[in-house]
């Protein structure tokens, strides 16, 4: 007994706590108003806002504060059709934020990110995938080993992380002495409040089951799993497997050999909490495709982009799955000539409104709308590579010190 | 409630009378209770008070008035953009004198369309705020030294904390 009304007593005492910081929080605002309206605000805000008082800060950094504040800013009915881009210019890479502020004609208003002072990561390094958020990336380079990095562009944070178990001068070598290809993914595990890269080594052999190993951003480090994977091959030709985040899995676009020695392609998923591998039937004209067929990102739905020729014409169409799951629900919302626009080397993204990201042979980045098909420019400068995926501004990482480095 | 009634009369806080159209006040809850409950009925001649200042209520009002068609008709989407417009226009107002009042009042009578437009409205403008503004709008006294303020500004090294 005596324990119990200690501890309804320490209880109280809690609350009690909490209610005065809560006052204290909200100056001559009730506190739910003023939490109702700190949620509001973008992280940029808050991070500055952490210095006006002590209870404010510990308010902000509160894990629930963060995690209520990025499910309030994913929910599309907020409008926030955000999209990353990266440019590659003179060698060195470019981050933007687009955003969609006006939904009705779509233009977008763009900020640039200063990128991590890290001199591993010029060059070379591509974006992994994004996610919430938070952005991953790789310098995919061919030593065997490479660095991978997660940042949050708008709280100006990063964090290295630690080598793979697996890699070319260790374990790796005791397992393999065939050729491999890395495989890459990035999600979030909402039942842990989680995020997680995901790294397979794909051997060539196409006999051997991939290695698997899972980065945990909550316990900053590796650890291998061992789960069934379905056999497959990543083509020689792709340097980068673009993937998606979607439904709590990832996805990657991969392709195995049938008995009988047909092709067929396939969506690998990849379950983000369960870590657990599925995969996805495509739309029957792509299953077989010999050109090229890739997740595409952006939008709200698993989508693909194939771009292939026909009667001595290429084309790209973008193929999107209505129902998650559903293969009689893949339709195709979208075909071109890629010599429209002045040419069209790369689909970059789908938007969350139904347009598209085109990379053109000049160079130029345009928004195409399908309903109007008109294309508009969004960038205009010199670069020999660009990704687009989807990105929202998160408050990820404001707790963090070990190993996290602001700049 | 007889269905004859078209609007209410109300009493602010300061002890002013208003009246309310009936669809109007729909859009509150507790107006909605108060349109069900006894005091409008034809023999009863007490005014119900809302604990919400004259300057608040006026308005108040006006967004319930503007805002009732489109509630209990639907609207088109014109109507709907046309809204959104006069929404923006009705925002304009001083943060500390009015805007503060308008959320509690928003919240004390559950009106759900005007408690998100008043947040979203005093998120947008805090946006733009210096640290020093937020405490002098909210009367929030800087509790930190200045050695917790110095270490702030190296964990933060991209972020004007003045």
């Amino acid at each position: 007994m005596a324990t119990e009304s200690s501890s309804s007593s320490v209880s109280s005492l809690a609350l009690s706590r909490h209610l005065q910081k809560l006052e204290a929080m909200s100056g001559n605002l009730p506190p739910d108003i003023m939490l109702e309206i700190l949620h509001r605000l973008p992280p940029k805000s808050l991070v500055r806002f952490t210095s006006v008082c002590k209870s404010w800060i510990s308010l902000i950094k509160d894990h629930s504060f963060i995690s209520d504040h990025l499910n309030r800013t994913v929910q599309p009915r907020n409008g926030n059709s955000f999209l990353l881009l990266q440019l590659h210019t003179d060698n060195y890479p470019k981050f933007y934020s687009l955003h969609s502020y006006n939904k009705k004609t779509n233009s977008f208003s763009s900020e640039r990110f200063s990128f991590p002072p890290q001199p591993q990561l010029c060059g070379y390094s591509t974006v992994v995938g994004t996610c919430n958020g938070l952005v991953c990336f790789a310098q995919h380079s061919i030593v065997y080993f490479s660095t991978l990095i997660i940042w949050n562009p708008s709280l100006r944070k990063f964090l290295s992380l630690r080598r793979p178990i697996m890699y070319r001068s260790n374990r790796i070598n005791e397992h393999v002495q065939y050729q491999y290809r890395l495989l890459y993914g990035f999600g979030f595990d909402p039942m842990n409040t989680d995020y997680k890269v995901i790294r397979l080594v794909v051997l060539n052999n196409e006999q051997d089951s991939p290695l698997v190993e899972v980065y945990s951003l909550t316990s900053c480090s590796w650890r291998r799993i061992s789960v069934r994977v379905p056999l497959f091959f990543i083509p020689v030709h792709l340097k980068k497997i673009p993937q998606m985040f979607v439904n709590g899995a990832l996805h990657w676009v991969v392709s195995r050999r049938l008995p009988g020695g047909k092709v067929q392609n396939f969506i690998l998923s990849f379950d983000v909490v369960g870590e657990t591998f599925g995969e996805l039937m495509l739309p029957q004209q792509l299953n077989e495709s010999p050109f090229m067929v890739s997740i595409l990102e952006g939008g709200h739905q698993l989508a693909l982009v194939h771009t292939y020729s026909k009667k001595n014409i290429d084309f790209f169409s973008i193929w999107v799955m209505k129902e998650y799951g559903i293969v009689e629900s893949w339709t195709e919302i979208l075909r071109r000539d890629l010599k429209r626009y002045g040419g069209i080397r790369t689909v970059l993204a789908l938007t969350t409104s139904g347009k598209v990201m085109l990379r053109l042979c000049s160079g130029a980045i345009v928004l195409l709308d399908p309903m109007e098909d008109t294309v508009k420019p969004l960038a205009d400068q010199e670069h020999f590579h660009a990704f687009a995926g989807p990105y929202v501004e998160s408050l990820f990482f404001m707790n963090k010190k070990i190993d996290v480095v602001s700049y | 409630m007889s269905s004859s009634v078209e609007a209410i009369t109300v009493l602010s806080s300061d002890g002013d009378e208003f009246k309310i159209t009936v669809s109007a006040a729909k859009l509150s809850k507790p107006l909605n209770w108060m349109l069900e409950d006894v005091c409008f009925s034809d023999d009863c001649d007490e005014v119900p008070t809302i604990e919400v200042n004259s300057k608040t209520l006026v308005k108040v009002i006006e967004y319930c008035e503007k805002h009732a068609p489109r509630a209990n008709s639907g609207a088109s989407d014109s109507d709907a953009e046309e809204l959104k417009k006069w929404d923006i226009e009705f925002m304009k107002m001083d943060v500390k004198d009015i805007l503060f009042h308008i959320l509690m009042a928003a919240n004390y009578l559950h009106m759900e369309g005007l408690y998100d437009l008043a947040c979203q409205t005093a998120a947008d403008l805090m946006k733009g705020m210096t640290v020093s503004q937020i405490r002098k709008i909210f009367h929030i006294k800087n509790d930190f030294s200045s050695e917790e303020q110095e270490q702030l500004r190296r964990q933060h090294p991209g972020c004007s904390f003045d």
